[in-house]
């Protein structure tokens, strides 16, 4: 027996006390009032209590990329004929969209329909407003029974659904200087089999009839063979500065960093980079480099569940483990070189010999100065510091470029490779 | 074109039925306190309503009950003929107030089921309304104050009874 509605509750009241009203005054008239309050009220006691409702409900897909649309089917099976009403509690990243009649109500979040037997189903379609870990979906329901006086409640939710941020497809590629002698898309700066042809030298025991450069070798009178560079893979470790964000809940600079990590991480993914992930800040994460679809994909879900976690402890690159950061690795930072400790822990990194190159998501576009001109010094002030603490990462050997969110990510990485490249041939 | 939500829809409707028992109220007692108790009693239903305070509307309604009951307890008759629209209106604007406070916030009401639930109340107070001028008219017939009276009355009130619950489960689409 389900619990009495407030209808229910509320005829039997009305009745008993018109009956009492009635015998007290000695008249018929409000007794005659509590016949149909009492008549329905014991009609639903004596009748069939709200049926159990067994309930399923899903997301499809479960994985889907940010601004993509998310189904909700919530399957409904009673055991006997009832009303369900349903309460629909999305999280504020499900944006509902209107049915595929165009009809606005199939946004609203509260539902009614009729049970039984037979299963029914009741979908409403989301648009999924931002990347990250998005929230279950709660469902509570009620059934009642045909007449609305007993009802059951219950609540069902999804599983947490998983949106990626939109992925820049990009051209570019930072080069580790050290790479691996698996085969990749780096040009090696190596002789060896490859495609990319490097440069041409007299034949000697040992080299292939098929290098041969028959043009060259008629020029000199002997044989001359062509020199190649070797495509191969390298590992980078994508260094996620979590200490400090500046923005709001939906926009900010780690977000932006993770967005501009899983783009860089997809790109190395394709090149057969082993990738692996640092994320420092309030709590120490790492994933340990390695290749192949499934380990990106678990790169690219520890990205997405990346938080701001405050924390004033100081923290150096002593407590970054070992195996996390491979000395032959290329650490790409990801910061808003804010945070002191992340600024820190990049210099030690490169003291250690670490090849490191720092992408910086910068904080400015989110700090307004106003019309105060103390605040105006304030923010030049600033400005000023942060150009000084380029220029002394740069002095160290460090990369650094900033990265526009109006600009392709393209171009920031290309302003890495020069630098690295102008590095090199100065350490020559 | 604005469409009219289900909730201020029922909600209407219900005050429009409790309306009506103020105005036979107002009617049979036009002196006296009889029609500030069934004002007072709509109030408290508009009240509950608006604020989403089903507790106020069984108080509403019986407070309209007793102001009916105020207003006939001097007259001759035992059963007041106002009774064959007050018992219909009074029980349909509970019935229909309690409806609405289930189609908040912004429910969707299945279409079928709003019809259902209609057609039931319909047929209910249909039902209750023609019993009761029945009781009016054999009541009415029987001379007052009898052993014959008072059983006539009790028979007629357990016949109600069984009526409106048969009534009720009829439409049990469960049943049927």
């Amino acid at each position: 027996m389900g619990r009495a509605t407030p209808r229910l509750a509320g005829s039997l009241l009305v009745g008993v006390a018109c009956v009492f009203i009635g015998a007290a005054v000695g008249r018929a008239e409000p007794v005659l009032v509590a016949v149909p309050f009492l008549g329905t009220g014991v009609a639903a006691l004596l009748g069939p209590a709200a049926p159990r409702l067994r309930s399923h409900v899903r997301l499809s897909p479960d994985r889907v990329v940010e601004d993509e649309v998310v189904t909700l089917t919530v399957s409904l099976e009673a055991s006997g004929r009832g009303r369900a009403r349903l309460r629909i509690n999305a999280p504020p990243d499900l944006l509902p969209l209107e049915d595929e009649a165009g009809d606005e109500e199939g946004a609203e979040a509260a539902v009614e329909c009729r049970v039984g037997p037979v299963p029914i189903e009741v979908e409403r379609r989301y648009r999924v407003s931002r990347w990250g870990a998005v929230p279950p979906v709660r469902i509570e329901f009620e059934v009642t029974d045909p007449s609305g006086m007993t009802r059951r409640r219950g609540s069902v939710s999804t599983t947490p659904l998983r949106s990626l941020p939109r992925e820049e497809t990009l051209r570019s590629i930072v080069m580790p200087r050290s790479l691996r002698t698996i085969p990749g898309l780096h040009l090696s700066r190596q002789r060896g089999d490859g495609i990319e042809f490097a440069d041409t030298r007299p034949m000697v025991n040992g080299d292939r009839a098929r290098d041969v450069n028959w043009r060259i070798s008629a020029r000199h009178g002997e044989l001359w063979v062509d020199q190649r560079r070797p495509e191969r893979s390298g590992e980078v470790v994508l260094f996620l500065d979590s200490f400090a964000a500046v923005g709001d809940r939906n926009d900010n600079t780690l977000r932006r960093s993770v967005e501009v990590a899983v783009a860089l991480a997809h790109r190395h993914g394709e090149a057969g980079d082993r990738i692996g992930l640092v994320d420092l800040g309030g709590v120490l994460r790492w994933v340990r480099p390695a290749d192949g679809t499934a380990h990106l994909r678990r790169v690219v879900e520890s990205l997405i569940e990346t938080e701001l976690v405050a924390s004033w402890a100081e923290k150096t690159a002593d407590v970054l483990p070992v195996r996390a950061l491979p000395r032959t690795a290329l650490v790409v930072a990801l910061t808003p070189l804010v945070d002191a400790r992340a600024i820190g822990v990049i210099g030690t990194l490169r003291a250690r010999g670490h090849d490191v190159a720092v992408i910086e998501v910068p904080p400015d576009s989110f700090v307004d100065p106003g019309p105060d001109r103390r605040r105006q010094l304030a923010f030049r002030l600033w400005d000023h510091d942060r150009d000084r603490l380029r220029d002394d990462l740069r002095a160290r050997g460090i990369a650094v470029a900033r990265w526009d969110p109006d600009d392709p990510l393209d171009a920031t990485l290309a302003a890495l490779g020069v630098f690295r490249r102008a590095a090199e041939r100065t350490a020559r | 074109m604005t469409r009219v939500q289900p909730v201020v829809l029922a909600a209407s409707l219900s005050v429009l039925s409790l309306v009506v028992v103020l105005v036979v109220v107002t009617a049979v007692a036009p002196d006296g306190m009889a029609p500030i108790a069934a004002a007072v009693g709509l109030g408290a239903v508009v009240v509950g309503l608006i604020g989403g305070l089903p507790v106020l509307v069984p108080v509403g309604v019986l407070a309209l009950v007793l102001a009916h009951t105020a207003a006939v307890v001097g007259g001759s008759d035992l059963v007041h003929p106002s009774s064959a629209v007050v018992v219909p209106a009074a029980w349909v604007g509970f019935e229909v107030a309690m409806r609405s406070f289930e189609l908040r916030p912004d429910t969707r009401p299945d279409r079928a089921a709003a019809l259902d639930h209609l057609l039931r109340v319909g047929v209910i107070a249909a039902g209750s309304a023609a019993v009761a001028l029945v009781i009016v008219g054999v009541v009415g017939a029987v001379p007052e104050g009898g052993l014959t009276f008072r059983l006539v009355a009790v028979v007629c009130a357990v016949v109600l009874a069984i009526l409106a619950a048969v009534l009720s489960v009829s439409r049990d689409p469960s049943r049927s």
